[in-house]
């Protein structure tokens, strides 16, 4: 279990940190979602031991922070800075101290790169996959990853993805900042919002896709909402002619059956009906905005 | 700890092969070789032919003038060889190198290294090493070319045994030049610092300390005993240790700062 409590960090007059406090179960992955300057490198920062707090606590799991768990963290900056005239494999040489050329080739195979690859030749999306073998040399418990895939492509996004899921797999505990919400959607458990300087909303993703999805419903005029609401009593207004419904948690197949029913029997002029399932970019626009 | 310097020396042997300040140390000794000894055989006949051409000119006086200057014998050539090498081959080797290891922690490079039990000594050490014994090396076997060539060509006025010290001295001095200057950018944090307080040292101090009594046993002496391609060899032991200690002390103090910095950032709040 990761733990941080009240972390509090001030640079100059400004407050940059008011309080942040959050949990993590062993196993998953964390998203760490605030626009820029919101705090979450400080905070990643504060959590490897790189800066200081001004307060607060933070415990990377058997015990709270300090150097003899310092290898059980591995943090991996936004823009990870190699030896470029290194290769691959002597960069990871130099991390493990020449001392477990098998570790060095499993890294390499783990995040699909060759040995002998100068790391001045490689892509932004390479250099990122080196950087996460870099991290797991020491195979840390926790691994905070700071941007991963901020400055990717497609299809760099979607390697580093995988081996989040693998490391998942393996039973590591993924802390991860990034403000490209659909990575945060696809891969991670829990998702918490860093706005003003504290963690303004906790959400549990997989829960939340189960949970919650609404029908968007636009009218050709306006609709007589009194008679709506008996068939659709969790509306909002959207605007005139457009209402959002949000579907019954317990039973959503039904729920949207009987509003279907229930449109149909109105006789008002529908122009469209979309679905829209949970989405961590309207709670971002809801809670960081 | 050990291993840590050991992986860190061997990646900055690359780093030094790799970024082509191998090439740069031994090109510029190589050079500044090539320089003076081209100017000792030209400027040295320039009055012969201002003769021809100017009857009437004070060719005496010009002649002693560029002898005194670049003299046609091997311990004053190298006297203004090695005082070239200190002047001008401080001066590039020192711009190329003040801000290596400030510009290495502020890029972050130290961040991956450190998770894994290096410590800011490790490259600390390893820079001083590699890069100070770089410069040290070149300067010497510059020197003994240099000292070689010069006995084919000038009239030998300084023996094996005693070029072969002066070279080792020198190299030593560059060698030490170099690690001030490293050792400087990474207790003050800045390389900019760092290069003009060994710029200034090494340029300005040495002429001044001459005047002074006190200047023969500072550090800055080792450098003029070279220029100078004197032998008495008894006086070069003070300057050296208080160089040495000198040394020493500005690595417990680098390094002491990094190692501070490190304690901080592991101390929670």
């Amino acid at each position: 279990m990761v733990k941080v409590d009240g972390i509090r960090k001030t640079f100059g007059a400004h407050e940059v940190l008011k309080g942040v406090s959050f949990e993590i179960k062993e196993g998953t992955i964390y998203g760490l979602i605030g626009k820029n300057g919101a705090g979450k490198t400080t905070l990643m920062n504060i959590m490897t031991g790189l800066l200081e707090a001004n307060g607060g606590t933070v415990d990377m799991g058997s015990s709270a922070w300090g150097i003899k768990n310092k290898s059980s963290v591995g943090y991996l900056p936004d823009l990870p800075n190699f030896y470029d005239y290194l290769t691959t494999d002597e960069y990871l040489d130099f991390l493990l101290m020449d001392s477990n050329p098998v570790r060095r080739n499993d890294l390499l195979k783990m995040v699909g790169l060759s040995s002998g690859l100068r790391i001045r030749t490689m892509s932004r999306g390479m250099k990122q996959r080196l950087g996460i073998a870099a991290v797991l040399v020491n195979d840390p418990d926790v691994i905070l990853l700071d941007e991963p895939t901020s400055a990717l492509d497609p299809a760099g996004r979607a390697d580093v993805r995988n081996i989040l899921m693998k490391l998942k797999a393996e039973g590591k505990t993924v802390i991860l900042s990034t403000h490209i919400l659909a990575d945060m959607d696809s891969i991670c458990d829990k998702a918490g919002f860093l706005s003003q300087g504290v963690i303004v909303r906790e959400v549990d993703i997989a829960r939340s896709r189960e949970n919650a999805s609404v029908m968007i419903v636009t009218f050709a005029v306006q609709p007589d909402l009194d008679t709506l609401r008996k068939y659709a009593p969790n509306l909002t207004v959207e605007n005139q002619q457009q209402v959002k419904i949000t579907l019954d948690k317990a039973d959503r197949l039904h729920s949207q059956q009987s509003i279907l029913e229930g449109l149909g029997k109105m006789q008002q002029e529908i122009t469209s009906i979309s679905s829209k399932s949970f989405s961590l970019d309207d709670i971002f626009q809801e809670v960081c905005l | 700890m050990m291993t840590g310097i050991k992986c860190c020396i061997k990646k900055d042997i690359k780093e030094t092969l790799r970024t082509g300040k191998v090439l740069l140390f031994t090109l510029l000794a190589l050079g500044i070789a090539v320089m003076i000894m081209g100017f000792t055989l030209l400027f040295t006949d320039i009055p012969d032919y201002l003769a021809m051409e100017l009857p009437g000119f004070d060719i005496e006086s010009l002649e002693s003038m560029m002898r005194t200057l670049y003299p046609r014998e091997v311990g004053g050539s190298l006297g203004v060889f090695s005082y070239y090498i200190g002047f001008f081959y401080s001066l590039i080797i020192i711009l190329a190198c003040n801000n290596i290891i400030p510009k290495e922690q502020k890029n972050g490079k130290w961040i991956l290294p450190r998770e894994q039990g290096y410590r800011g000594k490790d490259f600390v050490t390893s820079k001083c090493i590699v890069y100070g014994s770089l410069a040290g090396v070149s300067v010497f076997v510059t020197y003994m070319l240099y000292y070689f060539v010069a006995c084919a060509i000038f009239e030998r006025t300084i023996t094996f045994g005693n070029a072969f010290f002066l070279a080792i001295l020198h190299g030593f001095n560059i060698f030490f030049i170099l690690d001030f200057t490293l050792l400087f950018a990474t207790w003050f944090k800045s390389g900019v610092i760092a290069a003009i307080s060994m710029i200034g040292t090494v340029l300005f101090v040495p002429d001044i300390m001459n005047i002074l009594p006190i200047g023969k046993y500072l550090p800055t002496y080792l450098l003029t005993f070279v220029y100078d391609a004197r032998s008495d060899y008894g006086s070069v032991v003070g300057p050296f240790l208080i160089n040495l200690i000198v040394f020493i002390a500005t690595y417990v103090f680098a390094v002491d700062r990094l190692d501070r910095e490190e304690r901080n950032s592991l101390k929670r709040g």
